[in-house]
């Protein structure tokens, strides 16, 4: 259970991004009074923070399939180049799982068979889970293209 | 007034993976919100993230504490409108979260028809590729041809090019969210690194290699 812990807590940071973790903890103590600097059990807010909600969503994850679902995302494939349908595809500029300029070369390769392609960012505090948790930004951009 | 979804599943009887490994009664959770119309040209496929399940929007009871991940774009009225499409959303293969209630996967954590035992590490690799084909399955299922989009953040994009690449004719368009297509080899290097902490993992890795 502590290495479903463990990898859940990596795969959670990496999601999120710097301004949510500074302005929701900032470098506040876990335990008020338990100062970090006075010993190495006393954690700072934002550590336990994650590692509380890794080990909320460890109880139900299996990490036999972590580490499959890992290997089914490296072998991620498909070929933006062979790609015909016209898209449109939602980023996060401050993304540290898929960097803004990832997107960009999907796109452009998309694009340089003549398949229409469009990009619109997701702003927010949350790296890459602005795409999940401010998604509403591009509500209209969504429904627009939908009705395209 | 809240969207309520009920969990479904979708069993395929007989699935061969894309690397050529047999697989039987193959069974994946779905969930839908809206309606399929009567030329079933109205839907809209919502893939999900690493993380996540089917669970992409509404609620499965009216006092859950969330709905689904992405609920402020599915319902009625909303940009992925309830009222004018048929949305669905199925758990992966090897979806992470095996051991939720609401959770329909197949995968390590399943029993080996075969065998009764389960899978355990002796279960296949599989891919996004094979994600998308058991998906492919059940749309073909629900008597569906063509797709009015294929929708997904992260690992959800991947899956939506994949559709793109491997199904065109069935694909109207892509709408991948905080995702690149064909992966990166930083982000395959970065993958590895993830289980790492993986006290938990490493001993029935190690059981396997003995045996």
């Amino acid at each position: 259970m502590e290495g479903m812990i463990a990898a859940l807590k990596t795969v959670t940071l990496h999601a999120n991004q710097s301004d949510w973790a500074r302005s929701t903890y900032g470098k506040a103590p876990a335990v008020a009074g338990r100062d970090p600097s006075q010993s190495l059990s006393n954690r700072f807010k934002v550590e336990n923070a994650l590692h509380q909600f890794a080990a909320s969503r460890a109880a139900s994850a299996d990490a036999n399939n972590f580490l499959y679902l890992v290997r089914a995302n490296q072998l991620a494939g498909a070929d933006p180049a062979c790609i015909r349908a016209p898209t449109l595809i939602l980023y996060s500029p401050t993304d540290l799982v898929f960097p803004q300029p990832w997107i960009e070369r999907t796109a452009a390769a998309i694009r340089e068979t003549g398949t229409p392609v469009d990009l619109a960012p997701l702003h927010g505090p949350n790296g890459h889970l602005n795409g999940v948790l401010h998604i509403m930004q591009a509500g209209d951009r969504i429904a627009a293209f939908l009705a395209s | 007034m809240a969207l309520l979804v009920e969990k479904k599943v979708f069993e395929l009887a007989h699935y061969t993976t894309r690397d050529g490994a047999p697989l039987k009664q193959v069974r994946i959770g779905r969930e839908s919100y809206g309606t399929l119309d009567r030329t079933r040209s109205n839907a809209v496929l919502v893939t999900h993230y690493f993380s996540a399940t089917s669970h992409a929007g509404g609620r499965y009871a009216p006092d859950d504490e969330l709905p689904g991940y992405w609920d402020a774009i599915i319902g009625p009225g909303k940009p992925i409108d309830t009222d004018k499409f048929f949305v669905f959303s199925s758990d992966t293969l090897v979806n992470l979260n095996a051991r939720d209630p609401n959770v329909v996967t197949t995968g390590p954590a399943s029993s080996d028809p075969d065998t009764g035992k389960r899978y355990g590490m002796n279960f296949p690799v599989v891919s996004i590729h094979d994600f998308v084909e058991v998906q492919k399955a059940l749309v073909e299922s629900l008597g569906i041809k063509r797709l009015r989009a294929v929708v997904g953040p992260s690992m959800g994009a991947l899956q939506a090019y994949q559709w793109a690449e491997s199904f065109p004719a069935m694909v109207d368009r892509i709408l991948p969210v905080i995702g690149a297509a064909g992966g990166d080899p930083f982000l395959i290097a970065w993958l590895d690194l993830t289980p790492n902490g993986g006290t938990a993992t490493i001993p029935t890795m190690m059981l396997r290699w003995r045996a």
